[in-house]
């Protein structure tokens, strides 16, 4: 935070964007609105996590602090990450309008990142305060042991400016650890007081505060203090005994009152000293604690008297205490009065930033930022755990101190964007953090599950505790107790501790808070009831007899590895020890156990078979390193991995393990490995063969997930437009599951708050429905906005049934286009247009209705699925029947081919038909492709005909002119008989009317083979809406449609062909939830018509439940809303059953992010297997919707072939 | 080698697609009656190989995909992160509220 006393205002770092809110406060020091009155540094006000290249514009993410010079009125913020200060005009004007930076400190220009020695780089940016007075900048720079000392006069200070003085080391270029009244040992902040000019230094690593005489008249003072807090004399350095003695921490300064704030971030309270110079030195004792209730408590909470993982700014005048609490915490800056008279152990806040009641009153219990805390939000997903045979799916959910839990479909997908249930919060809409309960958690990042007792395990990392919780479908409820607790003796208990009923996972900042590892995991052997868990700071790995009637409360382990008791913590080296142990897999066909040694970044294998285990045994091998000698990496948490040597990027060495999963009929292990985040380009899921016959230790990984390759260094960038993010790539992936089964890895992506499922490719994919019930796949048209993406491809498909009934499907075909929001930095896909079509039947002759146009192209696709090839003729017809072109084309046998007419030679009559005989049955799709004017192609399906329809008459019902649509009949006479009749048209009452056509009953003659089009024409604002009735006197019916298109000024916005059904046979996959594909507020509208003399009745269902039930009367037409009558995630089989006058069409209608309104018919469902085209990539997206309409559940294969009629291996269904 | 030379897919491929052909009905009755053959014999060389110790195990294997994952292929789906609109997308994700917000997250 940084206070500027000019404007009255507090800078907020929004931590999660980089940028900084002003907080207008009142001459009190109270906020005068808790609303921001501008945030400045990231100008994407509302994006979160992006991770900028570095600029002169921000700081990165996440070091984000500040400090305000009022006397000169500029503005420094302190980018940790980047390694250097940045330094603004601090005027309003100015900071409104997202301004650059003037200069920059610790770096030789705004895009480098360097960490050093010397009088100008920085080892890093510690704590920093200004003398304004003195004009001089005080940096810790923990480090290289020492603080520096800038000369920041206007007129003196300069880009890369050189320090004027160090404090801690005798010149710029050294920098041992030392102790003293001249030594510093990781100085980790500094304070400065205006009033006696001096400057206090947390000298961390020596447990001790120092205090300087640092009057800028006397800078010879600085090289050795003059008093210390915290210890009896300069050459002490213990750590204290005892919790009301001092720890030098983050420190803030009250010059009014002389009085010292240390923020203690892992104990979550502010300590107040006397630091009066006549009052100061030795030993201190704090005078008030705040945010706990007294000197020996410690436990985290957000409260109106609890603070957690606090850092302190103070407003001398106002004699206001500023606490900011970051996203594990409150979200929050709470306010305190320190005035003498106020200040008290444990006293309350007087307001807060970040939560207000609905009523404007400060929040003081709500904790998540910007109440976005539901079911469809994260704020980091550190594992996931699949339950594979209930279909469930477990995400503990760190910073929101909870579990997540999603249910799946029958495969394991993604049945609902929408969790249905929470663990550790009362519901989804909640995040409390208080004291530890049977029912609540605290930075829960691990987790596993047992199928064969349904119980879930989780980590609940700041209580060092695993709860146990029943969740059978049925029992699992949001919000509900544990059943058991282990690594504690009771649910209220949370020690660190060792033993055989201790777990110490010290979860903290740095330590799976912040930091690039997790210090815990879980993996359950399910056949012999044993639980494995890593036991992070003991450097071991448990084992617990988790059968039901054996496990209880503070249960005692049956088994340790890594240690060769259970009263040893020190991490062992070689095969004997682990390091940090975190996320494990359990291999149950060979029994072996994977472990993450998060020290040092590798993975070590056991045998834990349990007729050959012993305490403390050997691992058998390792895997990220070549021998089980690897020395620990260089410390933990955020900095740790740049600190040091750029590790390798490659496939057989990993920068920071998380996640691990395993395949055992495969023998393949999944490790997710990433660096991303922490400045390491390296973001990917490596994945190792690990039979036993095979696995040698540092074996190269064989596949790398999220990444081209195991080699291929991840950008340092994320967000906007950026070539890399997104589909491809994965970003800090901690937990991962795998569904071996339906061969899918579950990923987590903690930095942006996500869970990615990887689809592997295949050529032939399970659909298991229920009955009555629809299942959708998709191809992906996979998409990183101007990165990697899917190229076109094309398969034909066949719909295998198991055994039982094949399943009806409609075949979507989606094209759209990848956006992104420049304001929040997110991605979209703008719906272009889409065509539905009804798998094909095999056949031997279809007649196909073509309309040549400049900007218009006709695709037939055809698919045999026999043996032998088959011959083709096609007949290219004018409107009177005549042949104007002929053709020839084979298609061998399983093998598919496109013919696009218009490259065939010769054009295309406006209105023509083209006839398709072949030797051998074919499967057809016939398309209309129509570029519009912004460049975008449309697909449509083009009439086909294949035969006559000797019908009465035919009811196409709807038919719309005006506004913003126009319509057409066309008319094919598939026949050698000449067809003549007329085309009535028809308002919503049934009162003819024309529609914007010529005439209210237009007369029709189709020669054999000819077509015929009427067109309305009507370009009035308002839509007349009614139905056309195609009505024979001579000859069969001719195949009637409607064409119509939707236009947004001038340009074509989508076409579809509407032909509609008779109720006895109107039933339609429906789906009005978005997908990633399918961005939009979706709709289908039900068209009914009643062309008959008499009243007629109908209803409406989905699946075998009735929706609605209306009448119409003789002649009337209407339009029901599926979204209107059954919501907005409506999904499944809906039918229109009633008199059989009655003729229906379903419309999906998808309004775009453009508010443009895309149009489709989804075809009646139908029996047909054969879909000859299923394109993907290039904008153009797949999708099947299987319905089961029969009472007995369905399964089965969809079977790509490639065009030459190889399977299509390559495919990716979501 | 590099890893991305390497196609699992193919490595693998045979096995694990006899191993659907054992445990599904015949899905390619038109084609390739050798090829199905000697995938049976792969097939069932596979599972004799990996020498399964655990009934469960086993019976879970009725429905097992034909499928390996593929270096650099993409994400099919995401849970929690949309766009402003709601709609699910892989850059989306909770945001910060603008400028007028009271968040300090």
């Amino acid at each position: 935070m940084a206070l500027d006393r000019v404007n009255n205002q507090l800078f907020v770092p929004a931590y999660g964007n980089g940028g900084f809110r002003a907080f207008q406060l009142t001459a009190e020091g109270v906020p005068e609105d808790r609303r921001a009155r501008f945030i400045t540094s990231r100008e994407s006000l509302i994006g979160r996590r992006s991770v900028p290249a570095p600029s002169a514009r921000e700081a990165t993410f996440p070091g984000a602090a500040g400090l305000f010079d009022a006397s000169t009125e500029r503005f420094f913020t302190i980018d940790r990450f980047a390694n250097r200060i940045l330094v603004y005009d601090g005027s309003q004007d100015q900071l409104r309008n997202f301004p650059d930076a003037e200069l920059v400190i610790g770096q030789p220009d705004f895009s480098s990142t360097q960490r050093g020695l010397g009088p100008n780089r920085l080892g890093a940016v510690g704590g920093s305060i200004i003398d304004e007075a003195g004009q001089r900048l005080f940096v810790a720079d923990g480090p290289n042991n020492r603080v520096l000392v800038f000369d920041i006069r206007p007129d003196v200070l300069t880009n890369d400016p050189r320090a004027v003085a160090v404090i801690g080391q005798p010149d710029f270029e050294s920098r041992d650890p030392g102790i003293g009244p001249s030594g510093l040992t990781r100085p980790a902040s500094v304070a400065y007081d205006p009033v006696f000019e001096r400057l206090f230094v947390s000298d961390a690593g020596n447990n001790r505060v120092l205090i300087f005489d640092a009057g800028a008249d006397n800078p010879d003072a600085l090289e050795s203090a003059v008093a210390v807090m915290g210890q009896p004399d300069f050459i002490s350095r213990a750590p204290r005994e005892s919790l009301d003695q001092l720890e030098a921490e983050s420190l803030a300064y009250d010059y009014r009152n002389h009085r010292l704030f240390i923020a203690e971030d892992l104990e979550h309270r502010i300590m107040v000293y006397d630091a009066h110079p006549d009052r100061v030195g030795g030993p201190a004792t704090a005078i008030a604690v705040i945010g706990q209730p007294d000197e020996f408590s410690t436990h985290p909470a957000v409260s109106q008297t609890r603070v957690a993982m606090p850092r302190a700014t103070i407003n001398s005048e106002a004699q206001k205490l500023y606490v900011s609490e970051g996203y594990p915490a409150g979200n929050r800056v709470v306010v305190f009065d320190i005035s003498p008279e106020s200040l008290a152990t444990g006293m309350p806040a007087v307001d807060v930033l970040g939560h207000e009641t609905p009523d404007g009153e400060p929040d003081f219990d709500n904790r998540m930022a910007q109440g976005h805390l539901d079911g469809r939000s994260l704020a980091a997903a550190r594992a996931v755990v699949l339950d594979p045979v209930d279909h469930r799916l477990f995400v503990p959910d760190e910073y929101n101190h909870r579990v997540v839990v999603w249910q799946l479909d029958e495969l394991n997908r993604i049945a609902d964007y929408d969790a249905r249930w929470v663990l550790g919060q009362p519901d989804l809409n909640t995040s409390h953090m208080g004291e530890p309960t049977a029912r609540n958690m605290t930075v829960p990042i691990g987790g596993a599950y047992d199928t064969s007792t349904k119980r879930l395990f989780i980590g609940d990392g700041y209580h060092n505790r695993i709860l146990v919780y029943d969740v059978a479908p049925g029992t699992l409820q949001s919000g509900m107790a544990a059943s058991v607790v282990i690594g504690q003796p009771d649910f209220e208990s949370v020690t660190r501790q060792a033993g055989r009923t201790g777990i110490n996972f010290d979860v903290r900042m740095g330590r799976g808070i912040a930091s690039d590892f997790l210090p815990m995991g879980f993996a359950v052997d399910e056949s012999g009831q044993r639980l494995f868990v890593s036991d992070g700071a003991n450097n071991r790995i448990l084992i617990y007899d988790i059968t039901r009637s054996q496990l209880g409360n503070g249960a005692a382990a049956i088994g340790v590895l890594g240690q060769a008791d259970y009263d040893s913590t020190s991490a062992r080296p070689g095969a004997l020890g682990i390091d940090n142990p975190g996320h494990l897999a359990y291999d149950a066909a060979t029994e072996r156990l994977f472990a993450i040694d998060a020290g040092r970044k590798i993975v070590l294998v056991y045998d834990v078979d349990p007729a050959r285990f012993e305490d403390g045994q050997a691992a058998i091998a390792v895997i990220g390193s070549d021998g089980f000698d690897t020395p620990a990496a260089a410390g933990g948490g955020p900095l740790a991995a740049v600190l040091g040597t750029p590790p390798r990027i490659d496939g057989s060495s990993f920068v920071t393990p998380n996640g691990i999963a395993h395949d055992p009929l495969r023998q393949l292990l999944y490790v997710a490995d990433g660096g991303g985040t922490f400045g390491v380009p390296a973001d990917r899921v490596l994945v190792f063969d690990v039979a036993p016959e095979r696995l040698e230790n540092g074996p190269e990984a064989v596949a790398a997930l999220g990444a081209p390759d195991g080699q291929t260094a991840a950008s340092q960038t994320w967000g906007g437009a950026e070539p890399v993010p997104g589909q491809f790539r994965i970003r800090d992936t901690r937990g991962i599951d795998l569904d071996y089964e339906n061969g899918r890895l579950w990923a987590t992506g903690s930095f942006e708050s996500r869970v990615v499922a990887f689809n592997f490719p295949r050529a032939a994919w399970n659909y298991r429905i229920a009955a009555n019930s629809t299942q959708s796949f998709s191809t992906l048209d996979a998409s990183d906005l101007g990165g990697q993406s899917d190229p076109r491809t094309v398969a034909a498909l066949r719909v295998d049934a198991d055994g039982s009934r094949a399943p009806a499907a409609t075949i979507i075909y989606t094209g759209s286009r990848q956006t992104v929001d420049a304001a929040s930095q997110r991605h979209s896909r703008r719906l272009i247009g889409e065509a539905a079509v009804a798998p094909s039947s095999p056949l031997t002759h279809a007649t196909v209705f073509v309309d040549g146009a400049p900007e218009r192209r006709h695709a037939l696709h055809v698919y045999n699925p026999e043996n032998s090839e088959s011959e083709l003729a096609l007949v290219l017809r004018d409107s009177q029947g005549l042949v104007t072109a002929q053709w020839q084309r084979t298609v061998p046998g399983g093998q598919s081919i496109a013919i696009e007419l218009e490259s065939l030679g010769g054009a295309i009559p406006p209105e023509a038909a083209v006839t398709i005989d072949a030797v051998r049955p074919v499967a057809l799709t016939a398309l209309r492709i129509t570029t519009n004017g912004r460049g975008e192609e449309m697909l449509a399906p083009a009439p086909i005909a294949a035969g006559s329809e000797p019908a009465e008459r035919t009811v196409l019902p709807l038919f719309v002119s005006g506004g913003d649509r126009q319509s057409s009949v066309v008319l094919v006479n598939p026949t050698d008989e000449l067809m003549t009749g007329r085309i009535s048209f028809h308002d919503e009452s049934g009162t003819r009317t024309p529609l914007g056509t010529e005439s209210d009953v237009v007369d029709y003659r189709v020669p054999p083979y000819g077509s015929r089009v009427v067109a309305s024409h009507d370009a009035g604002p308002r839509a007349n809406r009614g139905y056309a009735v195609v009505t024979p006197e001579t000859g069969g019916t001719p195949h009637s449609s409607a064409l119509i298109e939707r236009s947004y000024g001038g340009l074509t916005a989508s076409e579809s062909i509407a032909t509609g059904t008779t109720a006895d046979a109107a039933r339609f996959a429906i789906d009005l939830r978005p997908t990633p594909i399918r961005h939009g507020e979706i709709d289908t509208q039900l068209v009914v018509v009643n062309p008959s003399a008499d009243v007629a009745t109908f209803e409406i269902s989905s699946g075998t439940q009735t929706v609605a039930m209306s009448e119409l009367a003789p002649g009337e037409q209407t339009v029901l809303s599926v979204r209107a009558l059954d919501g907005d995630s409506a999904n499944g089989i809906y039918s229109v059953t009633g008199d059989d006058a009655l003729v229906v069409v379903a419309r999906q209608q998808t309004t775009n992010i453009r508010a443009e309104q895309v149009d489709v018919e989804l075809p009646p469902l139908g029996d047909a297997q054969f879909a000859p085209y299923a394109p993907n990539g290039a904008g153009i997206a797949t999708e099947v919707r299987l319905a089961n309409t029969s009472s007995e559940p369905a399964a089965g294969m969809l079977v790509f072939r490639e065009v030459d009629g190889a399977p299509a291996i390559g495919t990716i269904l979501r | 080698m590099p890893i991305s030379d390497v196609n699992l897919g193919q490595r693998t491929g045979s096995l694990l697609r006899s191993t659907v052909y054992l445990l599904h009905h015949e899905y390619e009755p038109k084609l390739g009656g050798d090829m199905r053959i000697a995938g049976q014999i792969i097939g069932l060389t596979g599972f004799i190989a990996l020498g399964f110790n655990s009934a469960a195990l086993a019976q879970q294997q009725t429905d097992v995909c034909d499928c390996t994952p593929v270096s650099g292929q993409p994400a099919a789906d995401v849970l929690a992160s949309h766009d402003r609109w709601g709609n699910p997308t892989f850059i989306g994700g909770i945001t910060n509220g603008g400028p007028d917000s009271g968040s300090v997250w």
